[in-house]
């Protein structure tokens, strides 16, 4: 479960401050699928990385099954992303020298021994061959990035975040770059690996199509939550 | 770190064109940093053998403040007959080859009839024991015309140079004028009998040779020498603790404290100060190579890590360390390095070769005469050194992931959502 409390981000810049997020209280159960919306600026995205502990916190704090992040040094900050988070970003962000089951293998690499059995892996190339062919793309492992489409590479770094099973997903505008054939694809995709694997999913959208998707959508402005509807 | 490493190297290749550029930059520096490695310590150990070989020895004796004012050929410092006698017998209870020896600066007044020139020029003449003096220098081996002097013999052997500039042949003569040890100026013609052409081109343009026994009869030098050449067979480094061995087997004779050994560095202290001096400066202009190098890959892993600041901070949020991101920047530096290190490092042994074996003739540039410092004739030659083949790529490895680290060190400081916002 997550549990934001007078959550703030504000960038110092030389000339001003920007206040990115003033004052977000918000919790997440576990399995949930939920969407952030809001227009441009509105701080979707700025939640999205203090949760992923990508951004620091100003004040305030997020809770991650009662655990503060807040209090975190970079060191543990990296162990939380690494045994609890999957990331799924607009412009997919594959490396395009690897192929796309290294891609998603890579996802395995940074764990220690001991991180490895927690997570119940035992063979990284099965794992990562099932999630490729739960994501549609069976037959297309040893394609590099450049020889797949916009959409088969959303998917790959879809397979490559759920792949170690993380306990929470978040997505910032995954189907920004996409068409809305490929966009429906990837919702489609995600709802079932909530409900298959029961991972926690938040993501950031405008899109009218995706926000119609989704049980719980949040609305954000100005770094504030505007409304939390459940449809 | 087997992922790190097939990723900096799959990365290497990603952006073709400057990677090549990089790595070019480095196949030029180390190969020419090889070459002129090579080029610097093949002349420097040619000198050396030179030096001991036809002028200098291992180690010399001299009588204390000779060695200070040596090139004025001083008289009144020499080693006199009874020190010699009480020298001789140390050394060859010692098995230590010998030579005794004396110099003094002439003038060799000549004569030439098929161009009908006449004049004179300085040079040294070199009083010495043939026999002797063959178990110390090279000397005789390097007679190309004529014969080497023998026990009574009254002839000379002239430099190469000497016998060129002065249109001499066997059987020429020349007169010398020199000063006595007395200090009177004594004039005395000598028959060419030999001609030497050694690898020390300052003992063919400056020296000749004549039996101490007839330079005794013509300058009354009264069984003294200047020195006493000694050898241990073995060229160069063996040659400084050899002179310590040599003096204090002397000090056993309470008269002889006022001989001194000096090793073959100490003898021409001025010749290997010029030498490191060149040294020095080549090194210089290989440590700008180098920088010049250093700075291209600073610059390539600069636009790497700029172009790949998404990619970084998504290794990152994936729970990479940023240690570990610097390190597959760092590794594909030193990756980088490795492959313009050993292809310079083959490219430098294929320019090498013929350097080593034929060596650069400078015959047809500069003359013969012209006095460069080193013992070596004009035909310089590099050598296979180690040294040269693993410390300089090693360098330049490190060099490359040194240069590679400042960039992406920089980088890592940034949050993960900064990196993701300025890419």
């Amino acid at each position: 479960m997550i549990r934001t409390r007078g959550l703030k981000k504000i960038y110092r810049t030389t000339s001003e401050d920007v206040i990115a997020l003033d004052g977000i209280d918000m919790m997440i159960g576990d399995g949930e699928l939920v969407a952030l919306s809001g227009p441009s600026g509105s701080g979707k995205t700025t939640l999205l990385n203090v949760i992923g502990t990508l951004d620091s916190i100003t004040d305030g704090d997020i809770e991650f099954d009662s655990c503060s992040l807040r209090t975190m040094d970079e060191k543990a900050k990296t162990a939380f992303r690494r045994l609890n988070l999957g990331f799924i970003f607009q412009s997919y962000n594959l490396i395009p020298v690897l192929t796309a089951l290294e891609n998603v293998e890579l996802a395995f690499k940074p764990l220690s021994r001991d991180e490895m059995k927690r997570l119940d892996v035992s063979d990284i190339r099965a794992a990562s061959m099932e999630v490729l062919k739960d994501v549609g793309l069976e037959g297309f492992e040893h394609r590099k990035p450049g020889e797949l489409s916009g959409g088969q590479q959303q998917r790959v770094s879809i397979a490559r975040a759920v792949v170690r099973r993380p306990s929470l997903l978040l997505a910032d505008e995954p189907t920004a770059n996409l068409d809305s054939t490929n966009s429906r694809l990837i919702l489609q995709l995600l709802a079932r690996l909530n409900e298959r694997y029961g991972i926690t999913v938040l993501y950031s959208s405008h899109d009218a199509q995706v926000l119609g998707s989704v049980r719980r959508v949040v609305v954000l402005k100005d770094g504030r939550i505007i409304e939390d509807r459940i449809c | 770190m087997l992922t790190l490493l097939t990723m900096s190297f799959k990365n290497i290749f990603r952006y073709k064109t400057r990677s090549i550029i990089t790595i070019l930059a480095i196949i030029v520096s180390v190969c020419i940093s090889i070459v002129i490695d090579g080029l610097l310590r093949g002349i420097g150990d040619q000198s050396t053998v030179n030096l001991i070989a036809y002028e200098s020895a291992e180690a010399t004796l001299f009588r204390q403040g000779y060695l200070e004012k040596q090139a004025e050929f001083p008289t009144d410092l020499t080693i006199d007959r009874d020190e010699l006698q009480a020298i001789a017998p140390i050394l060859a209870e010692q098995g230590t080859p010998f030579s005794p020896r004396y110099k003094t600066a002439v003038e060799l007044i000549y004569y030439d009839p098929e161009n009908d020139i006449d004049g004179y020029v300085n040079a040294v003449l070199v009083g010495l024991d043939p026999q002797l003096d063959a178990s110390v220098f090279d000397l005789p081996d390097s007679v190309d015309e004529g014969r080497w002097l023998e026990m009574d013999d009254e002839g000379i052997v002239v430099g190469a140079s000497i016998a060129k500039n002065l249109n001499l042949h066997i059987g020429s003569f020349l007169t010398l004028e020199g000063k006595g040890k007395a200090g009177f100026v004594e004039t005395f013609d000598a028959q060419v009998v030999g001609i030497a052409t050694t690898g020390n081109p300052a003992v063919n343009m400056s020296q000749v040779f004549m039996t101490l026994d007839a330079l005794d009869a013509y300058l009354a030098l009264d069984g003294s020498v200047t020195e006493i050449a000694v050898s241990d067979g073995k060229v160069g480094v063996s040659g400084l603790g050899f002179a310590d061995r040599v003096q204090k087997s002397l000090a056993v004779v309470p008269r002889l404290a006022d001989v001194e050994v000096c090793d073959w560095k100490t003898v021409n202290a001025d010749l290997v100060a010029v030498m490191n001096g060149d040294k020095g400066s080549s090194y210089l202009i290989l440590i700008f190579l180098f920088i010049i190098a250093a700075a291209g890959i600073t610059n390539t892993m600069i636009m790497a890590v700029m172009e790949r600041r998404k990619e970084c901070a998504m290794l990152r949020a994936m729970g990479f360390s940023r240690y570990e991101v610097n390190w597959l920047f760092v590794l594909e530096g030193a990756m980088t390095g490795c492959l313009g290190a050993l292809s310079g490092a083959l490219i430098g042994a294929a320019v090498n070769y013929p350097l080593a074996r034929y060596g650069i003739d400078l015959t047809s540039m500069v003359s013969s005469d012209m006095d460069m410092g080193y013992r070596v004739s004009l035909i310089m030659r590099s050598g296979w050194y180690l040294q040269s083949f693993v410390g300089i790529p090693s360098v330049a490895v490190f060099l490359a992931a040194f240069s590679s680290f400042i960039p992406v060190a920089r980088s890592g400081r940034s949050e993960i959502a900064a990196l993701m916002r300025t890419a």
